[in-house]
């Protein structure tokens, strides 16, 4: 289609002194035919955007550049239609704040930036937001005190919701509990489980479907459209649901392993979990003999805080025996009851009900380590504790022995149980026999996950949520804690993190809030978290397709599938819009209306690059334009120098990064390539999980090529940056620009 | 379903205000969002790094004002406060007190305002470690991205800024405004200060300059902060060769807060990471009661423990004391597990201060506990808290928190839309 | 494990500590803050935080062998900086109270001083005992004027305290005795003479007291009270004896220097006392809330202190027969004082000496 495009050119904010405006106004002008091309002193101020809006409205122009400040600045001035497109170049911070003014490589900077701008414009086309019918039923998956909060909010706010649990009846822990500890004020008493009520209301409610002794056969679709299957004894119904919310909640860990605290040594060494269970029953009574208890020790951390088991804190436990003591001690107040811990974790205003068990005179705790549990001659339990506050160790005598044990989520790990299928592919039609060896190997080490499956996700990338370590589903992100890699699936409860029943209630607001949010951009053709409101998607060209799956394997949200042959069924509700995909493909057939291989390719070649002779060196830089990009403005609002012959192209995430890109820039005679993106490996910061790690092994492939082609490798370079990392950036791009300088120019240029 | 319903207040513009606004607004509902200090962002965008990742805050907040701007159903006010609230869940009437930022939305960060500006003032983004001008702008990533003039600071009479500001940004004579809205809920996160450190007469703040506290210690680490990302000494800008942290500075103690702060055990192991990736050779000792590092921050606990300069000491710290000429500190703590006592020097001081929840001039009808955190369910239907004014907690489980009471401020309005 | 330690709570012990005015005991949560800001635990064997862990789990047999508690001087430095409201100053109060009482010779004396309403009983059978002195004492021939011996003869009054004296010297060294058993089994090195001098010249001058950060004028009340006494019992043995070997004839003259210096004494002691009276009173934290132990050992002193210079002065205005009343409340008080001291808060008086020669034998041994 042909656009009239109009090209706005502000002159203020020093821009006007430090290069030539009208220069670039002739620049745009030759490569862009314009319908219209302005330079304004004050382009965002009325006025500036008055005439914007007029020559839009009289429809002399359908589609704008604004070569002004940075896009991330005055947004609100430059708010025109979400629809129209709309080409910010970056004059200010990243041209006119940072290099010096009336230089000639000032205004080469400006010009180049100004085409590819308007060369970005020229090739982008219009978006329209998907418009597919969307259900926003949610699927609530485990009916614990999580799962049965996240019904009843959802419904609340008016929206159907479809329970599953796999036990016959509904409230998981909380309804075998006795009472639970204070979430509340006055923080001092024990309070009543008030799980029941719940479970009357979740079974009555109108809007709320309860299917019990019920598992998940299968799920396939989209946020928006998953299709459910799920059996009830024998029986088996589909279900079309929105957005789903896993609240599958914990298991305790397994104390038969360990031993070495006197658990199967005697019966009068039990778990939390089983003294909850007694309790529930009546008196405590203990198992060897059925007498009343007189003295009890709990045992903190009992394979928590352990490397040999589990490596985190359960949070909880602290809490629930201060808890248990409270029960025995309402049942003997003669009882002596001791509790050992590492350290006394009772956050907040936990530390009240902390205190409140302590005073009792016949409540004994302390710091320590407990070495052994053994039997005592008279009967009793021996316990041996050491690295006490009284700087000796010592033995206590106890009637029954509690451990403390932990949480451990009743999670799947999808992406373990994918490996494992591979690998049983593999085994049986493996090319070679060391490949079958080395398969029957891996399904031999991943055989464990085998009917794990929770959510039977029909993704090519595994039947579950991926998990972090420990087996706990996502978040990693400290600011984004439901930041899922299944887009419309939300964890909640203990299956996210260790957490006590008043938090996972709370936590279930959360993820609910976050399932609603997926069901009403889904219907509004939105994309969600982080490009939240982005109407782009990505389309694929099939007919190259060479099923080569990258594009299958790297999208780090599960956004495609695969048919049997390998090509592509992509789902656009699951799609961030990262355009990891559009990096990956080798054939170049992905592209999105207003981000693409050649839309990129196509700013590349705006690029002027000078003769050799000149030696005026050009280098191209590729920028995260979540962190990168933004640090390089704070870098110009500071006013730090930096040198001129650098070319900043901003891409959606550095995995979006096509190597492509690189192969044209260099065979045009760029002198080198600098990726800067987010930090990758454990902590992680890209946005898109992946991104920066995926385009640092594809940097690591070019080299490869680029030395066959007789090119130094030092000519590509990638750095991870933080945002709050501006002030490296000047001494990053001259450093880098330095050792092309020394390099010598690309033998390229000019051919 | 619930398009042009009444909207959301949300009191505070801090990671939890914002969150709460964000995902509220994303869910379709309008939000008004009000911040008593001229930029959004409160305390986390102070911060250095976030643990357990130690990443920058900046970088959420990035995306997050990239989510407000993209969305036009948040009404975001700086310099603004809540005088009023009344009426009844579903249809409160708020008043809301909006003070004059003298610079326009016209203004474009050109700077030439604080360049004519001739006065100076402390810079309380720095908690007063570093001065600004009297027009200014917060802080480098400030959004909104636009400068402040502090009247109180300038001079009778002296317009120099208007007379500098070429795009006609400044106007000295704006008034305070009052606005009110029709809003169906309102969630509170006004979240927290640090405790005055000050008050606890035994740990030498404010008598001794090598005694900081942990909110300091996150400008003096941050790149943009007062200096530049170097932790130095006060009195010398020496670069510390030894670091005491003292936990509990305040928390845990009936003196003081009577509760725990749950978040400052990680934060002084975060902040401990700073100093040694700073200076290599640095010591550095924890006093500490219990180390609090819940759920899988234990990792973190092990991972920065695991380094041998940093030294733990179970022990709370009684007395912290300058030894006169050099500005080094005697730090007496008792040693429980060997129940040996000791005054050890140290170059620079960090007290761990607590958390205080800013309840302070929230309308009826909020119930506050003992210590003066919100407590959901008890108070008024309708109004709900989110963040470090219900409870100490770090950040995702703040955001975590927020987007709880988002939902529960959009089931009001739902309810509203449904019911007229 | 052998050589890890059994522990076995005495819960008597727990919640008499508690009775007796340490009843925040349990709220310890063990942070060293006490021990830390305590000017006067030494740094290798800090106190009182280990103290409160041993009292909080009742270990009765360590605490009472414990040195540390004597050398408390409850300044309430630990008590005002508590973050949980432990009160270990007060907690150590109750200690000495329970050591007191553990050794105390004979037991039930123990007991007795130790139970108000036993107390009470002792007050009465001193005034029986005095009452009969007045009725039916032999006296020497009428002097003139109001005179006490009129109705006390001096004879027996000597005879009466000389024995008495005797019965508490005993018992104290009995109670003593015990004490440094029970210091040799715990493993702390006795060895008195060592120390002794060094010991005394601290009492003297009440070097650790100055050590303490809060309750200043504590230190200079218990030094006053402290010399007072020490003058007015010097002064009442060496004239006790003069008299019996008939070398004095009381009353003494008004200028007589040993008049002088045991008026003087009295004055002093009476300072003392008043100001420790009127610290305890008006402490506005109760820093050092003092119970009934401390109390009755307090006031008793205030009482024979005053009730003392009264009746001095009445004799000497000569004016009035009330004179015999007071005298007789004077005597009744220092029988009771006497015959209460090994097992009242006197005691700390010897304990505390002795637990300071072990610390400083302690110290020479390293």
């Amino acid at each position: 289609m042909d656009k009239k495009l109009g090209v706005y050119i502000c002159s203020g904010c020093t821009i006007g002194e430090s290069v030539d405006t009208e220069k670039l106004a002739k620049v745009a002008k030759r490569e862009g035919k314009p319908a219209a091309c302005q330079v304004h002193p004050f382009l965002c101020g009325q006025e500036g955007v008055e005439m914007i809006r007029a020559d839009l409205s009289t429809g002399a122009v359908d589609s704008v550049v604004i070569a002004a400040c940075s896009p991330r600045m005055k947004t609100e001035a430059f708010a025109l239609d979400p629809q129209m497109i709309l080409e910010r170049v970056n004059l200010r911070e990243h041209v006119v704040w940072c290099h010096p003014p009336g230089d000639e490589a000032t205004q080469m900077l400006a010009e180049d930036y100004l085409r590819m701008g308007v060369v970005k414009a020229l090739k982008s086309e219009k978006l329209e937001p998907l418009s597919d019918p969307v259900s926003k039923k949610m699927l609530v998956v485990g009916g614990g005190i999580a799962g049965i909060t996240a019904a009843l909010e959802a419904a609340a706010a008016g929206y159907e919701v479809a329970l599953v649990e796999k036990q016959a009846q509904l409230g998981g822990f909380i309804a075998t509990v006795q009472k639970r500890f204070p979430g509340q004020a006055p923080y001092t008493d024990l309070v009543e489980g008030g799980i029941a009520g719940k479970i009357q209301e979740v079974l009555y409610h109108p809007q709320i479907q309860v299917f019990t002794s019920a598992r998940i056969a299968k799920m396939e679709g989209q946020p928006g459209m998953f299709d459910v299957t799920v059996q009830t004894n024998g029986a088996s119904s589909s279900l079309r649901v929105g957005a789903v919310i896993m609240a599958t909640g914990w298991k305790p860990y397994d104390a038969k392993k360990l031993r070495h605290l006197g658990y199967g040594q005697s019966p009068d060494v039990i778990s939390n979990v089983e003294l909850e269970r007694l309790a529930a029953k009546g008196p405590v009574l203990r198992p060897s003999n059925g007498q009343p208890v007189k003295s009890v020790l709990f045992v903190q951390c009992a394979g928590s805080r352990d490397k040999d088991h589990l490596p985190y804190c359960s949070s909880v436990c602290c809490m629930a025996s201060l808890k248990h003591a409270a029960y025995i001690r309402k049942q003997n107040p003669n009882a002596r009851v001791y509790i050992v811990y590492k350290d006394m974790r009772t956050p907040g205003q936990y530390e009240k009900f902390y205190r409140t068990i302590q005073d009792h005179p016949l409540n004994f705790l302390t710091k320590g380590e407990v070495a052994s549990v053994e039997k005592a001659p008279n009967g009793e339990l021996a316990v041996t504790i050491l690295g006490t506050p009284l700087g000796e160790d010592i033995i206590v005598h106890a009637d029954l022995v509690v451990l403390a044990t932990g949480m451990v989520p009743n999670s799947a790990d999808g992406e373990a149980l994918r490996a494992l299928e591979n690998a049983e592919q593999k085994v049986n039609k493996g090319e070679s026999e060391s490949q079958k060896a080395e398969a029957a190997r891996r399904v031999e080490e991943l055989q464990y996950h085998k009917g794990t499956e929770i959510l039977n996700l029909s993704y090519r990338q595994g039947p579950d949520l991926p998990v972090l370590r420990y087996g706990f589903p996502d978040s990693h992100f400290v600011c984004f804690p439901y930041e899922t890699r299944r887009t419309g699936i939300y964890a909640a409860g203990a299956v996210r993190t260790p957490m006590d029943s008043t938090h996972a209630q709370e936590d279930a607001l959360g993820a609910t809030m976050k399932a609603i949010q997926c069901v009403e951009l889904a219907s509004r053709g939105l994309a969600v978290h982080p490009r939240a409101g982005d109407l782009s998607v990505p389309s694929f060209f099939l007919q190259r397709c060479t099923q080569c799956k990258r594009c299958t394997e790297e999208c780090p949200f599960g956004a495609l599938d695969e048919d049997e042959k390998g090509t592509p069924k992509p789902h656009p509700y699951r799609c961030r819009r990262c355009g990891i995909c559009l990096g990956a493909c080798p054939e170049r057939i992905v592209s999105f209306k207003n981000y693409s291989v050649d839309i990129i390719a196509s700013m590349i070649k705006a690029i002027e690059v000078p003769e050799e002779d000149e030696e005026k060196p050009r280098v191209l830089v590729f920028m995260c334009e979540n962190d990168a990009y933004p640090a390089l403005d704070i870098a110009g609002r500071r006013r730090l120098r930096y040198d001129p012959s650098v070319r900043v192209v901003p891409l959606r995430c550095l995995g979006s990064m096509n190597i492509v890109w690189i192969a044209d820039a260099l065979s045009r005679g760029i002198d080198g390539v600098m990726l800067i993106g987010c930090k990758y490996g454990d902590d992680y910061q890209c946005h898109f999980v992946r991104g920066s790690e995926l385009a640092n092994r594809r940097l690591e492939n070019v080299k490869e090529t680029l030395e066959r082609l007789q090119l130094e490798s030092e000519r590509l370079h990638l750095t991870q940056l933080a945002i709050n990392e501006f002030e490296k950036l000047p001494a990053l791009i001259d450093g880098f620009v330095g050792r092309l300088r020394e390099i010598g120019p690309n033998p390229y240029k000019g051919i | 379903m619930i398009e042009n319903a009444k909207p959301i207040l949300v009191i505070g513009g801090g990671i939890a205000g914002l969150t709460t606004a964000i995902e509220a607004a994303e869910a379709g509902c309008s939000v008004i969002l009000i911040e008593k200090s001229p930029f959004l962002g409160g305390r986390v965008i102070r911060s250095y790094q976030y643990f357990p990742k130690l990443c920058p805050p900046s970088c959420g907040l990035e995306i997050n004002f990239k989510r407000i701007k993209n969305n036009s159903r948040i009404t975001a006010l700086t310099l603004a406060e809540l005088e009023k609230l009344i009426g009844t869940p579903g249809d409160f009437e708020a008043t809301v007190k909006v003070h004059p930022r003298h610079v326009k939305e016209s203004c474009t960060l050109c700077d030439a305002c604080a360049k004519a500006c001739p006065i100076d003032r402390p810079d309380e983004f720095n908690y007063g470690l570093s001065r600004t001008k009297a027009a200014y702008l917060p802080h480098g990533m400030a959004y909104p991205a636009l400068y402040v003039i502090d009247r109180s600071a300038c001079k009778e009479g002296c317009k120099a800024c208007a007379d500098a500001c070429t795009y006609g940004a400044v106007d000295l004579n704006q008034q305070v405004e009052r606005k009110t809205f029709q809003v169906a809920a309102v969630v509170a996160a006004t979240g927290w200060a640090p405790y005055d450190a000050a008050k606890i007469d035994n740990l030498g703040f404010g008598k001794h300059s090598n005694v900081v506290t942990n909110v300091l210690l996150e400008r003096l680490a941050a790149p943009d902060g007062p200096t530049g990302g170097k932790i130095l000494r006060p009195s010398d800008g020496m670069e510390p060769p030894s670091v005491a942290f003292v936990q509990c500075a305040g928390s845990r103690d009936e003196n003081h807060l009577p509760y725990c702060s749950a978040v400052c055990c990680a934060a002084s192991l975060k902040q401990a990471t700073y100093i040694r990736a700073l200076y290599p050779n640095a010591k550095i000792t924890i006093f500490y009661i219990d180390i609090r590092t819940a759920g899988r921050l234990e990792d973190f606990y092990v991972r920065v423990t695991a380094d041998e300069k940093i030294e733990l000491v179970k022990g709370k710290v009684s007395k912290v004391e300058e030894e006169p000429g050099t500005g080094d500190l005697f730090v007496t703590a008792e040693d429980v597990l060997s129940a040996k006592k000791t005054a050890r020097k140290f170059s620079l001081v960090v007290l761990a201060t607590g958390i205080v929840p800013q309840t302070k001039g929230l309308p009826a009808g909020f119930d506050l506990d003992e210590f003066r955190f919100i407590s959901n369910g008890s108070g008024k239907a309708g109004l709900y808290g989110a963040g470090c004014v219900r409870r100490p907690e770090e950040v995702s489980a703040t955001v975590q928190d927020a987007t709880g009471a988002a939902l529960k401020a959009l089931q009001c309005v739902a309810r509203s839309a449904r019911h007229g | 494990m052998s050589d890890a330690l059994l522990l076995h709570p005495d819960i008597d012990f727990i919640q008499s500590v508690m009775a007796s005015g340490g009843e925040d005991l349990k709220k310890c949560m063990q942070c060293g803050t006490c021990s830390a800001v305590c000017a006067l635990a030494p740094e290798d064997a800090a106190f009182p935080r280990k103290q409160m862990f041993e009292a909080q789990w009742g270990l009765k047999d360590r605490l009472v062998a414990d040195p540390a508690i004597w050398l408390c001087h409850n300044c309430g430095d630990c008590t005002s900086y508590c973050p949980r409201g432990a009160r270990p100053g007060d907690v150590f109060t109750a200690l000495r109270r329970q050591a007191i009482e553990h050794f105390a010779y004979p037991r039930f004396m123990g007991r007795i001083v130790a139970n108000p309403k036993a107390l009470i009983a002792l007050f009465l059978a001193a005034a029986l005992v005095f009452w009969t002195v007045a009725l039916w004492a032999p006296k020497s021939g009428p002097t003139p004027g109001l005179e006490f011996a009129n109705v006390f003869p001096i004879p027996v009054l000597e005879a009466l305290f000389f024995s008495l004296s005797g019965l508490v010297l005993v018992a104290f060294g009995a109670g003593l005795a015990r004490f440094a058993k029970a210091l040799k089994t715990s493993g702390a090195g006795v060895n008195l003479p060592a120390g002794l001098g060094a010991v005394l010249v601290e009492i003297g001058t009440h070097a650790r007291f100055s050590k303490c950060g809060k309750n200043e004028n504590q230190r200079l009340g218990h030094l006053l009270a402290f010399w007072g006494f020490l003058g007015l019992a010097f002064m009442g043995t060496a004239v006790g004896i003069g008299t019996m070997a008939g070398l004095v004839r009381t009353p003494l003259a008004l200028g007589n220097p040993w008049k002088i210096f045991a008026n003087f004494s009295a004055v002093v002691a009476l300072a003392g006392c008043l100001i420790l009276l009127l610290g305890r009173i008006r402490d506005p934290e109760k820093r050092a809330a003092s119970a009934y132990f401390d109390w009755f050992f307090l006031l008793t002193l205030t009482g024979v202190v005053m009730t003392g210079i009264f009746s001095e002065l009445l004799r000497l205005t000569q004016a009035t027969r009330v004179m015999y009343g007071i005298y007789f409340v004077h005597l009744v008080l220092i029988f009771v004082l006497f015959l209460s001291a090994p097992y009242s808060k006197f005691a700390h008086l010897l304990y505390r000496t002795v637990a300071m020669g072990v610390m400083k034998t302690a110290k020479a041994q390293k």
